[in-house]
């Protein structure tokens, strides 16, 4: 990545932190003021008009902060990305964002993605890669796969570690429409020299599993910036 | 319960009167000030048992305040409550003696329940 494109990147992701720092004071006000309506109704002596509407809103309006506040949380992290350029990270975390952040694209298409099984914490996969680059790659990924599933395909990412690599599986389950070859089909998808592009950057490689189907990426893991090397 | 002397800083006007009010209901009267200066000022004159206090201030930041308070008025105990989740602030933060790191926004009675403690912990140094 150019030295400019680096800034500009981390210009945007920097931008982009601020404005998270301050939708959560909108949504402590929020919560607060929600808070103190439902203080205050709790107080009454009386059964106002309308209570149990008012309560049910309100009930919903605390949801929404809980949604919210999370929301902006995967935001935050995500704009705090491109900080350090290259950076040693743990893969399962990072791609357990790119997927929390996918979400809303796979629920357009109604398809179910999740990272499969999760890693235990005493098994995560440490890498040294371009974090942003790692997560363009998992979510060119998941684009190439979201543009040929239908409505009811599950799309399953799994992370395992073998030696000095790390091998990321995007399978996607459930019927596809008759005559139609899903396999071959991704390689002929707009996203896939871009994904083939960004693996090769990363040093890694993908390739197309027929039979499951899915994507494969394999990722070299590099020694950790300031361990000694393996 | 004991009358705790509270003192909430925050630069947003809108949250600190509303929590102040929501603590007020719980008879957890408090003070607020809305930036660091008038924090100091407010420290100095009311020695606060507990003091909740945001990072991000114009003027002098939380973290400055923090610092300055625990220099001159190592028994008041301070809670952070802030919406900059960085963990080297945190661990900064607490370096410096914050009692607790709280995100916003928080659930009241986790709010309260901590400045519970952070006075029973003031109790229990015998300040």
């Amino acid at each position: 990545m150019t030295q400019i494109k680096q800034t500009e990147i981390a210009f945007f992701g920097r931008i982009t932190a601020g404005v998270t720092h301050e939708l959560k004071n909108v949504l402590a006000i929020v919560n607060e003021s929600s808070g103190l309506m439902q203080d205050l109704m709790a107080l009454s002596k009386e059964t106002p008009a309308y209570h149990d509407r008012f309560k049910k809103a309100l009930t919903s309006i605390r949801g929404q902060v809980q949604r919210g506040q999370s929301l902006i949380a995967k935001l935050n992290q995500f704009a705090h990305a491109p900080d350090i350029a290259v950076r040693s990270f743990d893969l399962s975390e990072a791609a357990g964002l790119v997927v929390a952040l996918s979400q809303r694209f796979a629920a357009l298409k109604n398809v179910t993605l999740k990272v499969v099984p999760p890693l235990p914490s005493d098994q995560t996969v440490q890498a040294t890669l371009n974090l942003v680059q790692f997560q363009m790659a998992l979510f060119s990924a998941i684009e190439c796969w979201l543009s040929l599933a239908v409505s009811g395909n599950e799309l399953n990412i799994t992370l395992s570690r073998k030696e000095k690599t790390c091998s990321i599986l995007l399978a996607c389950e459930g019927n596809f429409p008759a005559g139609t070859d899903p396999a071959g089909g991704l390689a002929a998808t707009e996203k896939w020299p871009l994904l083939q592009r960004i693996t090769a950057t990363l040093e890694g490689t993908v390739e197309i599993d027929r039979l499951k189907p899915g994507i494969l990426l394999i990722l070299p893991i590099k020694p950790l910036i300031g361990a000694p090397a393996e | 319960m004991a009358k705790i002397n509270i003192l909430l800083v925050d630069d947003e006007a809108e949250f600190i009167t509303t929590l102040a009010e929501r603590m007020q209901l719980r008879n957890l009267p408090c003070q607020y000030a809305l930036n660091g200066i008038q924090a100091l000022q407010m420290v100095a004159a009311l020695t606060p048992d507990v003091m909740v206090l945001d990072l991000k201030m114009p003027g002098i930041d939380g973290m400055e305040v923090l610092r300055q308070v625990k220099k001159k008025y190592p028994r008041v105990e301070v809670i952070i409550l802030t919406g900059h989740g960085a963990e080297k602030d945190e661990v900064e933060a607490r370096r410096l003696g914050a009692f607790e790191y709280l995100k916003k926004p928080v659930d009241i009675d986790e709010l309260t329940q901590h400045i519970q403690q952070a006075y029973q912990h003031k109790i229990s140094m015998g300040y």
